[in-house]
C-alpha cells in the first residue's frame, strides 16, 4: 500500500508542478479555484437576506431519488456484465503485476483510488450543479447536510462497481445483472412519476409502499440514522473487497482492457458498420462541401445503434416535454420543476459544443478532410449542420410535445426551428472553442468553466434580444425569430473565425489534440 | 485459444515464440505472467507451482511499453522497489541499472518525454530491479530504430548472460534467429514445432530459407 501511495503522490505532485510551471494553465486554474471558492463562500457564509432551509419539495424528492436509483441500477447492471474500467492503462496493470503486488492489495487500492479520483474529477461539475440547485440564502448547516448527503450518495455510486464485478465472477452474474437493470427500471418509473405530479405518483407510492424521495428528504433534514446508514454502506462496500478481491487480477485486467479498447474505439472509430444500407454504387453523392452531409448521413444510417440511439433520444425528450407539461399543472409549486428543466437545458448548452469539439478533432485528424476543394467555411458550415440536425430535432421534441400537451400552440410552432438553430449555432461554437482550446488537458476542470462562461456569453445576446422583442409586445413569434436570427448570425461569425484559425493552424491543432 | 502448450525454459536461455498474427503468442505471455487465467494447466518455477501472484517471478514487457506520463524514470524504479519490498541499498543497484541501460542522464525526466526505446528500457530496468528471474518480451523490437534494436538485442543477451531466463515473441524470423537459443513455432494456439535454431537450419537444408520452413509449418 505504501508503494501505491507513493505512486499516486508522485503522480499528483508532477501534475501540480506541470500546472504551476505553465503560465497558461495557471491562468485558467486560479480563476477556477476562485470561482469554486466564491460559490462555497456565498452559499455558506456570505448572507445578507433571511436564511432559507435547503429542502426539496416532495415530488422533486421522489424524482431525485428515482433518478439516483436508476443510475445506481445501471451501474450494477453494467458492472455485473463486466463493464468496469479500473486501471489507467493495460501497461499499469502489467507494471503492478511486475512490481510483485498482491492481487488483493491491487483490488483494495483500485477501490480507494476510484473513490478519490472520482471526487477530484467531478468536483467542479458538482459545485456548478450545487450553485444552481441551492437557494441563494440557505441556512449554512442545511447546505452542509446536503453536501454530506450528496458526497455519501456519490461514494456509494463509486464503490459499488468493484464488489458487484467481483461477486459476478463468483456465479452471481445473472442475478446481479437482472437485479441491477430492474432497479434501474424501477428508479426510472419513480423519477417519471415524481415529475408527472401527485396524481400519478400518489397511486404508485401507495402501491409500492416505498418512496425513494423519503430517503432524500431524510438525508437533507440531517437524519442521523439515514446519514450514518449511508456511511456504513460505503464502508461495507470498501471492506467487501478484502473478502472478494483475492486472485482477481486476470479478471480485473481483462475487464479494464475491454473497457479501454471500447473507449479507444468510440474515440477513434465510433462507427462500427453493419450490412444493411450499403451499396457499391451510391445513388447520388452531392458535390463540394455538401459531400460532408452525405458522409454524415451514411454514418448515421450505417452506424451500429446510432439510429436506434437517436430514436431513443427523441422518445426521451418527447417524454420529458410531456412530463413537464403535465407536472406544471399538477405540482402546487412548479418552480422546482422549472429549475430541473433549466438545469437540463444548461447541461445541453454545455455538452452540445463539447461533443462538436470531440467530433471535429476526429475529422480534422483525417487527411481526407483536407482534400476537398470547397472553402473551409463551407465545409465547417456543412459539418456543423450535418451534426446539428439530429440533436436539434431530437431536443426540439421536448418543447414541441410540451406545447401540444399544454395546449400552447405558440410553443409548439416555434419549438423545432428555435432548437434546431440553437443547436446548429452551439455546434459552431463548439468548433470555435476547439479552434481556441484544442488541447484536452484540464478539459473537465478549468477549461470546462471557461467553456461554460463562453457559452453563456454566446447565448446571452440572443436571449436579451428575444426578451426585448417579447417585452415590447411583438409576441412570441417575433421573439423566436429574433432569437433564431441572432443565434444564426453568431454561428456564421464563429464559423468564419474557426475557418481562419484552421487555415492558419489546422494541422498543428489536429496534432496537438491527437498527441494529448 | 491455447491448446496443449507445454515447454521448459532453462536459466539464462533465450526462447523465441514464433508465429503469425493471432497464433496465441501474447495470450501465452498473459497466462504465464498471471494476467490471464488458463482453464487448466500449471506453471512451475524451480519445481514449485506458481499461483495468481506469479508476476513477481515472471514479468512481462509489453509490445507498447507505456509508462506513467507524470512520473520520472527514477520514480518508476522507486515505486517498483517499494512494491517489491527491496532491502535498503536498492538505490545503488537502481543507479547501476540506469547507467547500464544508458538512462542515467534521463533519471529525472518525466515519462511523457521518453522515446519508445527509453520507455522500454525504463520498464526493463524496473523489472530487473524487482528481481524477476524470468522476463517475457512481447514483440520487443517493433517500432525501434536500428540503433535502438541493436541496443535492445545487446541488452537481452547481457540479461541472459546474467542468468535471467528470457522469452520473446516475434513474427520476424531474422530477429528470432539472431537472438534466440531455441524456438517454439505456434499456429492457432498450438505449438507446431519446438526446435533449436541449428535444428531449424538443418531442417531447411540447402536452397531453402528459415522463412520457407516457417511458412510451411504455419500454412
Amino acid at each position: 500500500m505504501g508503494a501505491l501511495a507513493y505512486l499516486e503522490w508522485s503522480y499528483a505532485r508532477h501534475h501540480l508542478l506541470a500546472i504551476w510551471r505553465s503560465p497558461l494553465r495557471l491562468a485558467l486554474w486560479v480563476p477556477y479555484a476562485l470561482l469554486i471558492g466564491f460559490f462555497i463562500y456565498s452559499r455558506l457564509l456570505g448572507h445578507h437576506a433571511p436564511y432559507v432551509s435547503f429542502v426539496v419539495a416532495k415530488p422533486l424528492a421522489t424524482t431525485i431519488g428515482g433518478l439516483y436509483l436508476a443510475v445506481l441500477g445501471a451501474t450494477v447492471g453494467f458492472a455485473a456484465g463486466g463493464r468496469v474500467a479500473l486501471f489507467r492503462s493495460s501497461a499499469e496493470a502489467i507494471l503492478f503485476s511486475n512490481a510483485g503486488l498482491r492481487p488483493l492489495t491491487i483490488a483494495i487500492w483500485l477501490q480507494f483510488r476510484k473513490l478519490a479520483t472520482s471526487w477530484t474529477r467531478w468536483l467542479g461539475g458538482f459545485v456548478y450543479l450545487f450553485a444552481i440547485a441551492a437557494p441563494h440564502d440557505p441556512r449554512p448547516l442545511s447546505v452542509v447536510r446536503a453536501l454530506v448527503a450528496a458526497a455519501l450518495a456519490l461514494a456509494v455510486q463509486m464503490t459499488i462497481e468493484l464488489p458487484v464485478f467481483l461477486l459476478a465472477r463468483n456465479g452471481w452474474r445473472e442475478p446481479l445483472r437482472y437485479g441491477g437493470w430492474t432497479l434501474a427500471a424501477v428508479g426510472a418509473v419513480f423519477a417519471a412519476a415524481g415529475i408527472f405530479g401527485s396524481r400519478v405518483s400518489q397511486p404508485l407510492l401507495a402501491f409500492a409502499h416505498v418512496d425513494p424521495g423519503a430517503a432524500v428528504s431524510l438525508l437533507l433534514r440531517g437524519s442521523t440514522f439515514a446519514t450514518v446508514g449511508l456511511a456504513v454502506l460505503v464502508a461495507c462496500l470498501i471492506a467487501s473487497i478484502a473478502f472478494l478481491g483475492d486472485d482477481a487480477m486476470p479478471e480485473l485486467f481483462a475487464a479494464s482492457q475491454q473497457m479501454l479498447a471500447s473507449q479507444r474505439r468510440r474515440a477513434k472509430a465510433p462507427r462500427q458498420l453493419f450490412n444493411a444500407p450499403k451499396s457499391s454504387e451510391p445513388a447520388h453523392i452531392p458535390t463540394g462541401a455538401l459531400a460532408l452531409l452525405w458522409k454524415d448521413w451514411v454514418g448515421f444510417r450505417r452506424g451500429r445503434g446510432i439510429f436506434r440511439l437517436w430514436l431513443v433520444g427523441c422518445t426521451a425528450w418527447a417524454f420529458c416535454g410531456a412530463a413537464v407539461a403535465f407536472g406544471a399543472l399538477e405540482w402546487s409549486d412548479p418552480s422546482p420543476l422549472y429549475t430541473l428543466a433549466a438545469t437540463t437545458a444548461v447541461l445541453v448548452l454545455i455538452f452540445a459544443p463539447y461533443g462538436a469539439s470531440v467530433g471535429l478533432a476526429n475529422d480534422l485528424s483525417k487527411p481526407i478532410f483536407w482534400l476537398s476543394r470547397s472553402s473551409l467555411q463551407e465545409r465547417l458550415a456543412a459539418w456543423t449542420f450535418g451534426r446539428a440536425w439530429r440533436g436539434g430535432v431530437s431536443l426540439g421534441l421536448a418543447p414541441l410535445v410540451a406545447g401540444i400537451a399544454s395546449g400552447d400552440a405558440q410553443l409548439a410552432i416555434i419549438s423545432v426551428p428555435v432548437t434546431l438553430t440553437m443547436y446548429w449555432s452551439l455546434q459552431a461554437l463548439g468548433v470555435g472553442l476547439y479552434a481556441i482550446f484544442p488541447n484536452p488537458i484540464d478539459a473537465r476542470g478549468p477549461v470546462m468553466m471557461l467553456r461554460l462562461l463562453c457559452t453563456i456569453a454566446y447565448v446571452l445576446p440572443a436571449c436579451i434580444v428575444a426578451t426585448l422583442c417579447a417585452l415590447v409586445g411583438s409576441g412570441a413569434y417575433a421573439a423566436a425569430l429574433a432569437f433564431v436570427l441572432v443565434m444564426g448570425i453568431e454561428g456564421w461569425l464563429v464559423v468564419q473565425f474557426s475557418s481562419f484559425r484552421f487555415n492558419e493552424y489546422g494541422a498543428s491543432i489536429a496534432t496537438i489534440s491527437r498527441a494529448t | 485459444m491455447l491448446d496443449g502448450l507445454g515447454f521448459t525454459l532453462e536459466r539464462g536461455e533465450v526462447l523465441g515464440l514464433l508465429g503469425p498474427n493471432g497464433a496465441g503468442k501474447t495470450t501465452t505471455f498473459l497466462c504465464l505472467c498471471g494476467l490471464l487465467r488458463p482453464e487448466s494447466g500449471t506453471i512451475r518455477f524451480e519445481g514449485k507451482t506458481l499461483g495468481g501472484d506469479r508476476g513477481r517471478t515472471i514479468s512481462l514487457i509489453p509490445e507498447t511499453p507505456e509508462v506513467y506520463a507524470m512520473l520520472t524514470v527514477w520514480e518508476h524504479l522507486a515505486f517498483v522497489a517499494r512494491s517489491a519490498g527491496l532491502a535498503a541499498g536498492w538505490e545503488d543497484r537502481a543507479l547501476e541499472l540506469l547507467a547500464r541501460f544508458g538512462l542515467l542522464a534521463r533519471r529525472d525526466d518525466l515519462g511523457q518525454t521518453l522515446s519508445k526505446g527509453m520507455r522500454q528500457k525504463t520498464l526493463i530496468a524496473a523489472t530487473v530491479l524487482a528481481g524477476a528471474p524470468v522476463l517475457l518480451f512481447d514483440e520487443p523490437l517493433i517500432g525501434l530504430d536500428p540503433l535502438g534494436q541493436r541496443e535492445l538485442r545487446d541488452l537481452i543477451r547481457s540479461l541472459a548472460a546474467a542468468g535471467i531466463s528470457i522469452m520473446m515473441s516475434t513474427h520476424i524470423i531474422d530477429q528470432a534467429e539472431a537472438l534466440c537459443d531455441r524456438l517454439i513455432i505456434m499456429k492457432a494456439g498450438i505449438a507446431v514445432a519446438s526446435v533449436s535454431v541449428a535444428e531449424l537450419r538443418a531442417q531447411a537444408g540447402a536452397g531453402r530459407t528459415l522463412e520457407d520452413v516457417f511458412l510451411e509449418l504455419t500454412a
